[in-house]
């Protein structure tokens, strides 16, 4: 029965994903993202980490999500007016493809991944053990990267006439 | 696993269940019936002008963006928490670490004006 | 003791009859309520005192013609209403009612139950957002716009003051996290937090004083100016059980939830936890109303000015003494 389940989130979360890539408008994408997010979540829930299906749906679905949404909309792409898509950017995609897959595999170490073969999900409680003893630097260093995306979006909220006040509609 | 979430999934399948019954029964009885004017946008009265998608501020974009930062340093915070009896004043130590660098980036949104809303 | 399937079965049945007739009591409630603060009658024709107008009201919207306008985005503009409705209805599933034969009386006893509710409930805002943006209207838009942001500038501040709460308990479970508040309800350790959590809970279900999802003279009705009869019904009925679980999360979380005063958990007959849990969700519910012909709407500046300003770092503020505090006490601090 999980193993079903498993292969038909699986099935799920890929068909959504070449949903998101083969639509032709924004905010139809976007919402298949966030189904493929949801198929995502269900297989974390499968592989007996419940935290961290929750997360994926907090974060992003419930504000990653949003912000790509709100950024659709900020750019006014329209129902009518369809991505247009180039020859040359596909070469460009496929490329990442064929990048991502080999980091994948370089990743696992060449051994195939299965579902039944994976060890107890550890509990909560070790998760945040390890994170304030033996992963305390990333977690630090990450409220460094939060801060550089905060300056960021601070600089990009500017108005390009160089006043400090963000662009109003 | 299964057996914990499965009153959730029933309870999924309910809720959708009754979602998907009661607009199939009100799209069955409630057929449209053909009018003019019916489907326009309804702007008090005046007759609408252009397309409503227009651009707007990009003050959305700040909250958006400032909203992600907080919902990840928020999990962070539950993660901690959970334990913060047992990890206590050096847990304390880093997560406040954490959070000053954070407010440093809060001040620095507040002094920029990225939280002004009227401007 | 394990739960039988059948006391599984009943829990959910019962559950879904409870949300719906909340959320149908609330319809009728709000309105009786603002009639008799405004010294008006409210609705009394349809049955004794009115009593069936949710009845005549579900009837009336299933009449309804099923209308669509012109140059919106059919499929988005039909699944709204649905989106915004289900995560609200998924939520109501963790509200904890008590114990009974020593296991939680809860549809499903989530382990995350605290994290379930911030996932799901965050859903919520789409419902708004493609609502607001499929309408084609500009009212619309212009609506959803503001009630999202308002939600999301909101949201960070009712996670964080859960986050004390879970300090002080432990537990991600909603029924362990009752269970610790045997004789010291959280809204006595936590008197900041559940200040926080009372704002924000106004602010996430776009009640009044934050109502600009909806705010008449400006935006005619927000984000669901296109829509009407069931899928109008559809958006409310979300609103109301949102205001049903965050007035259940408010009495389970900081009010001790089926904890009668001077009471044990245990020695409390499971009628009577579950009764007093009614009582108190009933009170943060009819508080919603009272708030509504009680304060005058915000200005929209002033909404982001009070949560990025002051109900941020106010809870930031809680959380570092709430922990300087556990700390200082030590894992064998027990309970406060």
């Amino acid at each position: 029965m999980a193993t079903a389940l498993f292969y038909l989130f699986g099935a799920g979360a890929l068909f959504s994903a070449a949903n998101v890539v083969f639509r032709r408008q924004a905010v139809p994408a976007a919402i298949w993202l966030v189904t493929c997010f949801f198929f995502l979540a269900g297989e974390f829930l499968l592989l007996g980490f419940p935290f961290l299906a929750a997360i994926q749906i907090m974060v992003y679905v419930g504000a990653i999500m949003v912000l790509f949404l709100f950024v659709i909309m900020l750019l006014d792409l329209q129902a009518h007016q369809p991505i247009q898509s180039q020859f040359r950017h596909s070469i460009g995609g496929a490329l990442a493809l064929v990048l991502v897959a080999l980091a994948f595999v370089a990743a696992s170490g060449g051994q195939a991944l299965e579902a039944e073969n994976q060890p107890a999900a550890p509990e909560i409680s070790a998760l945040v053990e390890a994170l304030f003893t033996r992963y305390l630097l990333p977690f630090e260093v990450t409220s460094v990267v939060l801060v550089a995306a905060i300056v960021g979006a601070l600089t990009l909220g500017r108005s390009p006439g160089g006043s400090d006040h963000p662009a109003k509609s | 696993m299964l057996a914990t979430y499965a009153p959730l999934l029933a309870w999924l399948a309910l809720v959708l269940a009754f979602v998907v019954g009661i607009l199939a029964l009100t799209a069955w009885i409630g057929r449209p019936q053909a009018a003019t004017g019916k489907g326009d946008p309804y702007e008090c009265g005046m007759i609408p002008r252009g397309d409503a998608r227009h651009r707007f501020s990009v003050h959305y974009y700040l909250v958006a963006v400032l909203f992600i930062l907080f919902d990840v340093e928020a999990l962070f915070l539950i993660l901690w928490a959970l334990k913060a009896r047992s990890l206590g004043l050096v847990g304390l130590v880093e997560v406040g670490l954490f959070l000053a660098v954070l407010a440093v980036g809060w001040l620095h949104i507040w002094r920029r004006g990225g939280l002004e809303w009227d401007r | 003791m394990e739960i039988t399937w059948i006391r599984a079965a009943l829990t959910l049945l019962v559950g879904f009859g409870l949300m719906m007739s909340l959320a149908a009591g609330m319809s009728l409630v709000e309105r009786k309520l603002s009639a008799f603060i405004q010294e008006r009658h409210g609705p009394n024709r349809v049955g004794p005192f009115g009593l069936l107008q949710p009845m005549a009201d579900l009837i009336k919207f299933v009449f309804k013609e099923e209308y669509v306008p012109n140059s919106v985005n059919p499929l988005i503009y039909k699944l709204a209403p649905a989106i915004a409705a289900v995560p609200a209805m998924m939520t109501f599933a963790a509200i904890p009612f008590g114990f009974l034969d020593g296991q939680p009386l809860v549809i499903a006893n989530i382990n995350i139950g605290v994290l379930y509710v911030l996932a799901v409930g965050s859903l919520g805002i789409y419902g708004i957002i493609l609502g607001g943006w499929s309408s084609n209207n500009k009212y619309s838009l212009l609506g959803g716009l503001r009630a999202s942001a308002q939600m999301v500038s909101y949201e960070i501040s009712l996670v964080l003051s859960l986050v004390a709460v879970i300090a002080v308990s432990g537990s991600l479970n909603m029924s362990e996290v009752v269970a610790a508040q045997d004789h010291h309800w959280n809204v006595f350790l936590q008197p900041v937090a559940c200040l926080i959590f009372l704002v924000t809970m106004f602010a996430e279900t776009n009640r009044h004083p934050f109502d600009f999802a909806e705010c008449e003279p400006e935006l005619v009705g927000g984000f669901h100016t296109e829509y009407a009869g069931m899928r109008f019904a559809l958006f409310f009925l979300g609103e109301y059980i949102a205001m049903v679980v965050m007035s259940g999360l408010m009495a389970a979380l900081f009010f001790g939830g089926c904890d009668v005063p001077f009471l044990d958990i245990a020695d409390t007959p499971w009628w009577l936890g579950a009764l007093a849990m009614l009582g108190k969700t009933a009170f943060f519910l009819l508080l919603f109303v009272w708030v509504r012909w009680t304060l005058p709407r915000f200005r929209y500046d002033q909404l982001m000015w009070l949560g990025w300003r002051v109900l941020l770092p106010l809870s930031l503020a809680n959380l570092a003494i709430t922990g300087l505090v556990l700390a200082l006490l030590g894992p064998e601090g027990g309970h406060a």
